[in-house]
């Protein structure tokens, strides 16, 4: 996990995102800011409504309500001036098979503007141990070299602000560290700004700043991982017998506060870490017969706990 | 733009379907020279009909390269439309399809300018297919059949036009065919930002194609007025207007003359419009489409 620098400036600001699509809503009301050498983990399940927010930042869809700034310019009105400092990998990159690895980085870098050297796209390629593969054509490549080469394309231009979107997605576990590696170097050396979604909660947790949590395209938490990571704040799972019956009997007892709900056969507190033991100890004496107790402080238990409530909106702020 | 229009070349010429085309031309030319070259007079025989006893020029005169050349275009110019589209309508959707559409789209580029650099590569695609049809069409026919003067069977006549006064005639039908090849690759082309794979807009393209070229040659009265004139089918054959000449009071050609010139104009005029409103509606579409494949 990495720190975030301090007396940043916002690089993203978004402001009420809203996206329909007929009758479905798949962003509602999204607000977040990106501080200036963030990286900043975009985290929720399949359909959460990520891909559809990085495609709006990316100008891909258009919003329905809502605002998007980015390097302090309003993205409507300065899509091109933007765009030029962006660079982006949407879910998997998919390239043009039939062109050769180096065509490909070649036709991208292009696009964004004249005055790209052999010289450029050749370092870009060797950076991404493509060297030597360079004249093969893509369809030849393996899915971790496709993943390379397209984060070579993203990163052609030297932009200021990189947008992953599920990076890691179809890669075996070296591809992924390469990945983790790579956006820890963006960060760390060259104080690159990234938004990088994912639904692999672990990858997000080791390499982000900040993070935001979106379910049904709603927020259900954001701020600094040093927060959300709060050991005053740990989650608690008690496995009970009767959890309608263990909620009565704590109802008189002042660890109720602690109590945040209960799932089956299960009670779900949230309390500083000291005061487990103490918990543990009340629930017996309050003759509530405990089957287990887990307690979780990582960001999945975070993430999995406030999708399963999904009212249970909460904003973390420095 | 340049920039763009040049990527777009690279990606329609390093794709190993852009050369069916130009294969598929090659093919048919070839099949059809041969085809007369062994078995030509019975062509002509059946081409004349019954004026055949009262033709004075011999068949070796007439089956020359430029008469060849008449009939392969004859043949061909309504099926190349099918090959066009085969490019025209994976322009978007295949990018969809890819999905290197969104990294496209996610470039500082407009909408607008990109969907412009696409449709003039495919301008420019489709007239190399032309200008590759007229290599082999004409040149390699004059080659093996030599020159002469050329028979135009019109309706129960026939008319010949001097060797000295065709060469012109043959370039300005192939401009005017490459407009008539445009308008469905502008056709094709619209039906692309509609989809997410290739093949629903070339099918549609080729179908389209195929109906409006059945109400264009019906002859039902009804449609006479109120539906050929609007339909692009009706105007692609235009070009032989440019191998109609007028005739002086004996009934012979006048060399360098077209009969009816306003007629080809106001076909040309009607297919850039179809062009125009097909293209237009391609960047209206494209710019208000979210990218989501």
């Amino acid at each position: 996990m990495t720190t975030g620098p301090t007396n940043q400036m916002s690089l993203v600001t978004v402001s009420h995102l809203t996206k329909n699509f007929k009758t479905h809503k798949a962003v509602d009301d999204l607000s977040f800011t990106v501080q200036e050498g963030d990286v900043y983990g975009f985290l929720g399940q399949n359909g959460a409504g990520k891909s559809t927010t990085i495609r709006m930042l990316l100008s891909l869809v258009k919003p329905t309500v809502g605002h998007i700034e980015i390097f302090g310019m309003d993205l409507r009105k300065e899509k091109k001036k933007i765009l030029s400092q962006v660079g982006a990998i949407i879910e998997k990159p998919d390239m043009y098979k039939y062109l050769s690895g180096y065509e490909n980085l070649s036709l991208f870098a292009r696009m964004s503007g004249p005055g790209i050297t052999r010289r450029e796209i050749m370092t870009q390629l060797e950076i991404a141990g493509l060297a030597g593969r360079e004249n093969d054509k893509v369809k030849t490549y393996s899915q971790g070299m496709k993943q390379r080469l397209g984060i070579a394309v993203a990163l052609i231009r030297n932009p200021r602000l990189i947008i992953l979107d599920e990076p890691t997605n179809g890669l075996d576990p070296q591809g992924i560290t390469d990945v983790r590696n790579l956006i820890l170097h963006l960060s760390r050396h060259l104080n690159k700004t990234i938004i990088v979604s994912s639904h692999l909660l672990n990858e997000i947790e080791q390499v982000s700043t900040r993070m935001l949590i979106i379910d049904e395209g709603r927020k259900m938490m954001e701020g600094p991982i040093s927060t959300l990571m709060d050991r005053e704040k740990m989650v608690v799972e008690a496995e009970v017998t009767d959890a309608d019956d263990a909620v009565r009997l704590l109802e008189s007892s002042p660890w109720y506060s602690y109590l945040q709900k209960k799932t089956g056969r299960q009670l779900i507190f949230q309390l500083p870490e000291q005061l487990i033991p103490d918990l543990n100890r009340e629930l017996v004496r309050l003759g509530i017969p405990v089957k287990s107790l887990q307690s979780k402080n990582s960001l999945e238990s975070y993430f999995l706990s406030l999708t399963r409530n999904k009212q249970n909106v909460a904003t973390f702020t420095n | 733009m340049w920039q763009l229009l040049q990527i777009e070349l690279l990606k329609i010429f390093r794709k190993p379907r852009t050369y069916i085309s130009f294969g598929a031309i090659a093919a048919m030319v070839v099949i059809i020279q041969i085809a007369l070259k062994f078995d030509g007079q019975s062509y002509i025989e059946f081409l004349v009909g019954s004026l055949k006893d009262s033709l004075e020029i011999p068949y070796d005169h007439i089956l020359n390269g430029y008469f060849v050349c008449f009939i392969i275009l004859n043949l061909l110019l309504i099926h190349i439309p099918l090959l066009i589209a085969l490019v025209a309508g994976d322009s978007v959707a295949g990018e969809a399809n890819m999905g290197t559409l969104r990294m496209l789209v996610s470039k500082p580029v407009s909408r607008t300018t990109l969907m412009i650099s696409k449709f003039l590569a495919i301008v420019i695609y489709t007239g190399l297919l032309l200008i590759w049809l007229a290599f082999i069409s004409l040149l390699l026919s004059v080659l093996v059949f030599g020159t002469n003067d050329i028979l135009i069977a019109r309706n129960d006549a026939l008319e010949i036009i001097g060797k000295n006064d065709v060469i012109w005639r043959y370039l300005a039908a192939f401009a005017f065919a490459a407009l008539a090849l445009t308008t469905v690759a502008a056709l094709a082309f619209l039906l692309s930002v509609f989809a997410d794979n290739s093949i629903g807009p070339i099918v549609s393209t080729i179908s389209i194609v195929i109906v409006f070229t059945i109400l264009s040659e019906m002859q039902i009265p009804l449609y006479d007025r109120t539906v050929k004139p609007f339909l692009f089918t009706s105007h692609m054959l235009a070009w032989k207007g440019f191998f109609y000449t007028k005739v002086d009071p004996g009934g012979s050609s006048l060399p360098g003359t077209i009969e009816n010139i306003r007629a080809i104009g106001k076909s040309s005029g009607i297919l850039l419009a179809y062009i125009f409103g097909f293209v237009s509606a391609a960047i209206l579409v494209f710019n208000k489409k979210d990218i989501l494949s």
